[in-house]
């Protein structure tokens, strides 16, 4: 602890002036309060006469200042009091006001401490009081102006800133917020940011540049005419001014201190101007006329582009000079003129005429009056010049025309006409005469005019119409007939215009127009269109008028009728909603194609959905129709019903696919199509694979009787001309049977493509159209060759069992007859034996009966012989050369031949060999060569050839005499039979033949016999050579 | 007395021929008879008989089965020179063959087809037939 202040703290204890020094110069007042005992408190002097009163008459109680202090302030105290008392950390320190005894406020800063007890509670309280009425005069006068200031600065309208260049704080005042529409607290937090974010970036560079100027010292001022973005949106002007007011230590700005100034207005004025400025100017120079503007010295202000196209001023800068300057050579007329004009006068003329230096004469219209500024002085003059020599010269033009209208007016055959209300006068054109027939100086009146209307509809018209132009001013139009003097009906187009001024018609006017022909004309198209609408609404097709998105415009009853919709319904849709869903592609498709000029129509069938569901077949015709400039307008379509031709078609379609199905399923059996001529339409599968030939080389190319052959065909025809039908040609006679019986089947041999022959059943059916008339024939061919051999086979099997049959009853006749007769004779001998009779008798019959036996026995012998002959099959034949044979045979007969002197000769080839069984061969030669021996003619030498000769699979060996030959007419069915003899001889068996006969048959083969009386006999064995 | 005078036998088989003589006889049928071997024979025989108007047979007994003319033959032949009504034609044959009976009643001239064996009742039957 300081020494001093120790020295202090001692001296204060002891001696009682040190604290009554400290308590009266230190402090301005000193208290001491007694908690428990309120109403007790010690002031010290000071504090009275800080407050101005003397200390020696107040009391020391609360009560004594408690009624010179402001009550407001006595309660604020109380309550610090209070807080202080409950807690010492809480400071009593206020300011408080008394009243100075002079009236006057005093300010008093009043500090207290609780002084508590060994148990905490406050028993006293001290108090000190410090003066500081001075710093609240002071404060209280700063305040003052303060408040003038913002005052001042509200009443200036003017926003506020203080910025902190170093820190960037910144303070503004509510002002500053509402200019850009906001309020200081929509902005908070506030900083520099606030000011960078509303500033236009534009105006932000430039500030930040006069920013830098001034805080360098270049500039006293800060001063910026900015734009920021108002809250709505809109940039607001402001004047930015600011100045620095405090410098840091280093010499850098630390606060500056701004305004902002709302100066949209002001600014948005000048911009008006500007644009007003700049209009005017943009007025005047654009005007179509020549204007100038000049100041009252006749300098230019403002010249328009015509002005200086007019006067040739392109090049020089006008503005600013003298009107003289720029035209010496103005006359003092024009200069007079202009000091009229600045001095208030306006002047003009219509036209003018002017030469001009190059010698042209143009014309001039022109006008010069004053103008004043805003202070009602005349500021200088307009000059408005034209040149008019176009319009002129379009008026000489207008004269020219106006000939040229009345000339053309009178070959239209457009009549004017004029009548005057006052005077009641009529006046007609030339062309108004000619139009009523009448000569050119007929003078019409009110009544006349009006007669040349035929009474009745005519007249009424235009009576009412002039009544009505008269009394209301209405002009009328219309088309009349009137009756020319000539007598004629005729059209024409009236026109009347009424002149009404004032309520009044002083006048009417206008125009007759000769419309007969074209009236007629019309009336021709309006019967014309009407008889079209008959043909199109009664038109028994569909006839409808589509536009071009496929809506119907219009449609005939035909084809509601086919559609099942009323007109209406129908009005309310289009087509495409009417249309079968597959059929609706191809339909657009086409319908864009003629839209867009790739074709001119087109015609499809299609399907349309009725009313009622079921599907419609129509065929539908469309075609374009369009204006003049070729543009498609609409189109007229055609349709027409055909859903039943449509379903027969499509039977007739499936029947055909069928048919066609069946042609080609058959693979086996040819159908060929022919017309009436017999040329070959149509060739199915069957018919390749039967005959070999393809398609495309019969089809219109070949006939049917091409396959055949022809000796048939001709076998053909006359067979059927047997029957009584006329031949024509072997090939046309083929179809005749078809042709008159309708069909024929034959087995025919046809010729196949590589030459080889098919036995074919062919059926020809005529085809017959539904008048009955053959339209072409049918032919079915069918391959029969494994039929036919078949045929062949058994017909040969046929043969062979006929000729075993034939054997058979040979064999059974043989057996009876032969049998029979012999036992029939033993029968009767012993039949005989049995009745009376002589011995001689009895001896012969029962030599009669040995011979009988015998004979029996003999038959019976032939027959096992014939059958032993039959059982032998050819199975066991062999192959064996003939001519050994035949010398073998010759060789039995050598005798015999010896003795009859014959001659024979052998004409067989060694190597030559036949299929034989060599007992019957031998037999048969043995048998032959006797006969021939025997049969020797009477008158020559026998003469035998043996002949043995190979044909094909088959060897022929003859046996040739010169006999006495053998009546073949006679016998020859019978020479082969058993037991026939056709002569004496008696050495004739009759069985010889019969038996080589059957051997040979058993061989396999066969034996003939030629022979002619008288002259000799040929026997011809056939053989086989091999296997066939 | 015999039923007739002559009858004429055309037969190849002498059996046949003896036989039937024999039983004629002993039928009383008839005592003369005239025997041709073959129908060549009996034509040669025949045919001066009927050209002079001589005795003819008044029954023929006709083999069918002959060598060189066989019945079938000879009838074709005879009925060319004049029909024989007079005489009475039997057709005699072993053969059973229904084509030989219909064939010999084509033969109008053919009063019977007669079926070997001849016996003494078909003897007896042409008897009482004629």
């Amino acid at each position: 602890m300081n020494y001093l202040k120790n020295e202090l703290y001692e001296l204060l204890k002891k001696e009682s002036y040190i604290f009554d020094f400290i308590q009266n110069y230190a402090l301005d007042g000193l208290w001491f309060w007694d908690l428990e005992n309120p109403e007790n408190e010690w002031m010290n002097p000071k504090f009275w006469i800080t407050l101005g009163y003397d200390p020696s008459q107040m009391s020391h109680s609360p009560s004594a200042w408690q009624d010179i202090i402001f009550k407001d302030d006595l309660k604020d105290a109380q309550h610090n009091v209070e807080l202080h008392l409950k807690d010492a950390n809480h400071p009593y320190n206020q300011i408080v006001r008394y009243k100075h005894k002079n009236g006057s406020t005093v300010w008093i800063r009043c500090y207290g401490v609780a002084i508590r007890n060994a148990e905490g509670k406050p028993t006293r309280m001290l108090g000190a009081h410090i003066d500081v009425t001075k710093l609240k005069e002071t404060e209280a006068r700063l305040l003052d102006k303060v408040e003038r200031f913002d005052h001042i600065i509200n009443g200036s309208n003017l926003g506020t800133w203080q910025w902190n260049v170093q820190t960037g704080e910144c303070v503004f005042n509510e002002r500053w917020a509402e200019i850009v529409g906001y309020s200081l607290e929509e902005l908070e937090p506030i900083s520099i940011d606030t000011w960078l974010k509303l500033a236009h970036p534009v105006d932000l560079e430039i500030s930040s540049q006069k920013l830098t100027d001034h805080f360098e010292g270049k500039s006293a001022f800060y001063r910026l005419e900015a734009r920021m973005l108002h809250k709505k949106g809109h940039w607001v002007w402001v004047l930015d001014k600011g100045k620095v007011v405090s410098w840091t230590e280093d010499g850098k700005p630390e606060w500056v201190t701004g305004s902002h100034q709302d100066i949209t207005d002001r600014k948005q004025m000048e911009e008006a101007l500007k644009k007003s400025n700049q209009r005017n100017k943009t007025f005047v120079e654009q005007a179509p006329t020549a204007i100038a503007m000049f100041d009252t010295n006749m300098v230019y202000l403002a010249a328009s582009n015509q002005w200086i196209e007019d006067y040739g001023l392109q090049e020089i800068e006008i503005i600013g000079k003298s009107h003289y300057e720029i035209f010496p050579e103005i006359s003092a007329e024009w200069k007079a003129h202009h000091q009229e004009a600045l001095k208030g006068a306006i002047l003009n003329s219509e036209e003018e005429q002017f030469t001009r230096d190059n010698g042209d004469k143009i014309w001039i219209q022109w006008e010069i009056k004053p103008w004043f500024n805003e202070h009602d002085n005349i500021g200088g003059i307009l000059m408005f010049t034209a040149d008019i020599t176009a319009t002129k010269q379009r008026e000489a033009l207008l004269m020219e025309y106006q000939d040229l209208l009345k000339r053309v007016k009178e070959v239209a055959l457009i009549g004017t006409w004029e009548f005057s209300i006052e005077t009641q006068k009529i006046i007609w054109s030339n062309v108004t005469k000619r139009i009523h027939d009448v000569d050119q100086d007929y003078t019409p009146s009110l009544e006349t005019a009006i007669d040349f209307f035929p009474e009745g509809e005519n007249r009424k018209k235009i009576q009412i119409a002039l009544e009505t132009a008269i009394s209301t001013g209405n002009g009328y139009d219309l088309e009349l007939q009137i009756r020319t003097a000539k007598g004629n009906l005729k059209w024409v187009r009236a026109i009347g215009i009424s002149d009404f001024r004032n309520g009044k018609c002083t006048r009417i006017y206008g125009l007759f127009q000769d419309i007969d022909q074209q009236t007629k004309n019309i009336k021709k198209l309006a019967f014309e269109e009407e008889q079209f609408r008959q043909t199109f609404e009664f038109a028994s097709i569909g006839m409808a008028i589509v536009g071009l998105s496929g809506q119907w415009l219009r449609v005939n009853s035909r084809i509601c009728e086919i559609l099942g919709y009323t007109k209406e319904e129908l009005y309310k849709i289009d087509f495409q909603q009417l249309t079968y869903e597959k059929d609706l592609n191809i339909d657009l498709e086409l319908l864009n194609d003629v839209i867009a000029g790739k074709i001119n129509n087109y015609s499809i069938e299609k399907r349309y959905l009725h009313k009622t569901g079921k599907i419609i077949w129509a065929k539908l015709a469309v075609s374009m129709v369009r204006n003049d400039e070729g543009i498609p307008i609409h189109f007229v379509s055609q349709i027409q019903d055909i859903t039943k031709s449509k379903q027969a078609q499509l039977q007739l379609e499936a029947t055909i696919n069928r048919l066609q199905g069946i042609l080609d399923a058959s693979t086996q059996v040819g159908i060929i199509e022919t017309n009436k001529e017999g040329v070959i339409l149509s060739y199915n599968k069957g018919a390749i694979n039967l005959l070999g030939f393809q398609p495309d080389e019969v089809i219109n190319t070949f006939q049917l009787s091409d396959f055949h052959q022809l000796s048939e065909l001709e076998e053909h025809s006359s067979s059927i001309e047997k029957e009584g039908i006329t031949n024509i040609s072997p090939a046309k006679d083929l179809f005749s049977v078809a042709q008159t019986l309708g069909f024929e089947t034959k087995e025919w041999n046809y010729n196949k493509k590589d030459g080889s022959v098919l036995p074919v059943q062919l059926t020809i059916t005529a085809i017959k159209n539904v008048k009955k008339q053959i339209t072409g024939y049918l032919a079915i061919v069918a391959d029969i060759s494994n039929m036919k051999a078949a045929e062949n086979e058994i017909k040969s099997l046929l043969k062979v069992t006929q000729d075993q049959n034939k054997r058979l009853l040979n064999f059974a006749h043989i057996v009876s007859h032969n049998l029979r007769s012999h036992t029939s004779n033993l029968s009767m001998l012993l039949n005989l034996s049995s009745l009376p009779s002589k011995i001689s008798d009895s001896n012969k019959i029962f030599s009669f009966l040995e011979k009988a036996s015998n004979n029996l026995s003999a038959t019976v012998e032939h027959l096992n012989e014939i059958v032993v002959i039959n059982t032998n099959t050819s199975e066991n034949l062999v192959y064996k050369p003939v001519k050994p044979f035949v010398t073998d045979a010759l060789a039995t007969f050598k005798g015999e031949i010896l003795k009859q002197d014959a001659k024979v000769t052998i004409n067989i080839e060694e190597s030559l060999a036949v299929m034989c069984l060599p007992a019957y061969l031998e037999s048969s030669l043995l048998n032959l060569i006797s006969n021939a021996l025997k049969y020797r003619s009477e008158k020559n030498k026998p003469e035998i050839l043996i002949k043995a000769e190979k044909y094909e699979h088959w060897v022929l060996i003859s046996v040739k005499d010169n006999g006495i030959g053998i009546d073949l007419s006679k016998h020859g069915a019978k020479i082969f039979g058993m037991y026939k003899t056709f002569h004496s001889n008696k050495d004739a068996r009759g069985i010889g033949l019969f038996i080589t006969k059957n051997q040979i048959e058993a061989m396999g083969g066969k034996i003939d016999v030629e022979s002619e009386l008288n002259k000799g006999t040929t026997f011809k064995i056939w053989l086989k050579h091999d296997e066939i | 007395m015999t039923k007739f005078d002559l009858v004429c036998i055309i037969d190849d088989d002498p059996i046949i021929v003896f036989g039937t003589k024999k039983l004629m006889e002993l039928a009383n049928f008839c005592g003369n008879f005239m025997v041709f071997e073959n129908g060549k024979l009996a034509l040669e025989g025949l045919k001066p008989l009927i050209q002079n108007q001589d005795l003819l047979p008044e029954i023929i007994l006709l083999d069918i089965n002959m060598p060189v003319m066989d019945g079938w033959e000879f009838l074709e032949e005879i009925t060319k020179i004049e029909p024989l009504k007079t005489i009475t034609i039997y057709m005699v044959s072993s053969s059973i063959d229904p084509a030989d009976i219909k064939r010999a009643e084509s033969y109008s001239i053919v009063d019977k087809y007669i079926v070997k064996p001849i016996n003494l009742e078909g003897i007896k039957k042409m008897m009482s037939d004629t």
